[in-house]
């Protein structure tokens, strides 16, 4: 019909009115949906990588000794592991003594602090908690302390450069004490013991390095040099998929490897089970409105009779009249779609900002974040697809009525 | 020529309890264009039944209904509906305009072509509505209602104009404005078939028929 458009564009004026309780239980469900997405989906999601990806979850730890034999990890055997396909990082591990040098900067007054120089490797390393440390850990100048010893507390020292003491070899069989200063970039959480033995500092791979070599004798420069000696290795794989296959070829070369992994490998299934649980909570809260909109969409329109029989009098026939209400209904649909796509847009905007401010152990969160693309669009066009569908049984079944039926109704 | 033909018409209708009641037997009625007929009658002597026939949106039980020259005995809905928009206009006792769209739009629904607010509103205004062409039919007066209607029932040109009780509850200067309608219609050359209890249009009638219990007395 040459006016099906004005008559929609009135009656899905009319309709919204009429529904709008419907409507508006419709929009906030898909808002509720879309703000879940983007801070509990996103925040799992997050975790979980963090977990997986960013632990010692997604570890290869390498020892020298194997079952039967002894195989020392050097520089030169860094190298290798760095060539295993899907490999993303290779760190060496060792420790070298280090002390305060200042009497006056001692945690107690009559002990030096020892402290054990360890090469910060992020996800196995302990949480930072003070100061202002780069993602990657302490830089080559820079020192990270526990937060207190038994002697004392080494937080005053946070931001000050402290000069250190540690040993190097002279002659074989003979050390001398040397210095470096170093800036305290931050303090890391020792509240628990963790895996790094008894009080141990932070520095950088490439200082841990130096240190080492000068342990040799002669100052053995790290570059030249494939003998530098580490106690253990950690191996990142690009993927947690791919740290089995790179368990392997560490075993092939005549290490010993080990993994948490393998001892927790339900951990992933575990996450991609709970982001799956909030995924279909929320289709079901979506399809349940729908529904329920469909169901009472049918209903308003099995309630229109009069208007059936008024457009079959001018002469509107049936397959039109069901067209004009079932564009009608997904207009109500796509309006419905908007204003819930747009709620949980400003919503999760708003929420995201608040949670990742709230600084959440379980559910980090990047502020202003966006609902996903992909649930924006399919909201936009499962809700009117629904609303129409649902109807349509109603609006065939009006349309086919009777005129002189549906005038008696009048 | 013939422009609405119906032969041995009868029908029934079961009421609530299932009880069948005759409301026409066999009823003639032979409409030529440019002449006006009215059906006069008690309520429930089968008027409204004859127009919802002769409109399309009735069957009859025994008969047979020619419009135009074309057999439409039992048309398929299709057809039914195709002819009541290009040949039919129709009129009821209460105006049946859709509330919530505008004079201009209710209009507009009807057309056959699309119209542009132009076209519509210069038909309105002969009928004394262009002051209320855009405002919503439900904030019409009865009579402005009923106006409206007419300028439904005519924006086709139909070849036969059906007008049941197009007076019921206005007042005499609407029911003069209607009068004027249908008789401009007939003027144009199409058939026009009333029914009204009341004598308002006797002025412009071509023949009268009396109907009684569902056949012409």
């Amino acid at each position: 019909m040459a006016s099906t458009g004005i008559l929609v564009r009135r009656n899905t004026a009319q309709t919204l009115r009429k529904l709008r309780p419907l409507a508006i239980m419709m929009a906030l469900a898909i808002a509720i949906l879309l703000i879940a997405d983007s801070v509990v989906s996103a925040g799992i999601a997050r975790y979980s990588k963090s977990v997986t990806s960013d632990s010692s979850l997604n570890m290869v730890q390498v020892s020298s000794i194997t079952s039967g034999s002894m195989k020392p990890i050097t520089k030169g055997s860094l190298d290798e592991f760095a060539g295993i396909p899907h490999v993303a990082d290779v760190y060496g591990w060792a420790q070298v003594d280090l002390t305060i040098d200042n009497p006056a900067q001692w945690p107690g007054s009559d002990n030096p602090g020892a402290l054990w120089g360890t090469p910060y490797i992020r996800g196995v390393s302990p949480k930072i908690t003070d100061g202002s440390v780069g993602q990657n850990g302490p830089g080559l100048g820079e020192i990270i302390l526990p937060r207190s010893s038994s002697f004392g507390d080494f937080a005053p020292l946070l931001g000050q450069t402290v000069r250190f003491g540690y040993t190097q070899m002279i002659s074989p069989g003979n050390g001398a004490l040397a210095t470096i200063d170093l800036k305290v970039a931050g303090m890391y959480d020792n509240s628990t013991p963790g895996a790094d033995g008894t009080q141990p500092s932070y520095i950088s791979s490439e200082l841990l390095a130096q240190l080492i070599s000068s342990r040799q004798f002669g100052n053995a420069d790290m570059s030249d040099s494939d003998a530098l000696p580490f106690d253990r290795a950690f191996i990142k794989p690009e993927q947690p998929d791919n740290l089995s296959d790179i368990q392997s070829a560490v075993s092939g070369m005549g290490y010993g490897v080990f993994s948490i992994a393998n001892q927790i490998d339900s951990l992933p299934g575990l996450f991609r089970l709970l982001s799956f649980v909030t995924w279909a909570v929320g289709i079901f809260l979506v399809l349940f409105c729908v529904g329920v909109g469909g169901s009472m969409g049918g209903s308003w329109i099995n309630q229109r009779v009069r208007e059936v029989g008024i457009l079959k009098a001018v002469g509107w026939p049936g397959g039109a009249i069901s067209r004009a209400f079932c564009y009608e209904l997904a207009l109500v649909g796509a309006a419905i779609a908007v204003c819930g796509v747009t709620a949980g847009v400003l919503g999760s905007l708003a929420t995201t900002t608040i949670v990742g401010a709230m600084d959440l152990e379980l559910l980090r969160v990047e502020p202003w974040t966006l609902p996903n693309a992909l649930w924006i669009a399919s909201t936009l066009l499962i809700v009117p697809a629904f609303l129409c569908l649902g109807a349509l049984r109603s609006a065939i079944g009006v349309a086919r009525m009777d005129a002189d039926s549906a005038l008696r109704d009048l | 020529m013939s422009i609405l033909t119906l032969a041995g018409v009868s029908k029934r209708y079961r009421d609530a309890s299932g009880r069948s009641h005759r409301v026409l037997s066999h009823f003639d009625l032979d409409i030529g264009r440019g002449e006006v007929v009215w059906l006069r009658g008690q309520s429930g002597s089968g008027k409204s039944t004859v127009l919802n026939i002769a409109g399309l949106l009735s069957t009859q039980d025994s008969g047979t209904r020619h419009i135009d020259g074309q057999d439409l005995t039992a048309p398929t809905q299709g057809l039914a509906a195709e002819t009541r928009r290009t040949k039919i206009g129709m009129v009821f006792q209460h105006s049946n305009l859709l509330p919530e769209l505008t004079a201009i739009e209710n209009v507009q629904i009807a057309s056959i072509v699309k119209r542009t607010e132009k076209d519509v509103m210069e038909r309105l205004s002969e009928l004394g509505l262009a002051g209320v062409a855009q405002q919503q039919a439900k904030q019409l007066s009865g009579g402005q209602q009923q106006r409206v209607a007419f300028c439904r029932a005519l924006v086709n040109d139909p070849v036969i104009l059906l007008a049941d009780e197009p007076n019921s509850g206005l007042d005499e200067k609407n029911t003069t404005s209607i009068r004027n309608a249908l008789s401009a219609a007939a003027d144009r050359g199409c058939a026009v078939l009333l029914a009204s209890h009341t004598s308002a249009f006797e002025t412009i009638v071509s023949r009268t028929l009396d109907m009684e219990d569902g056949r012409i007395g």
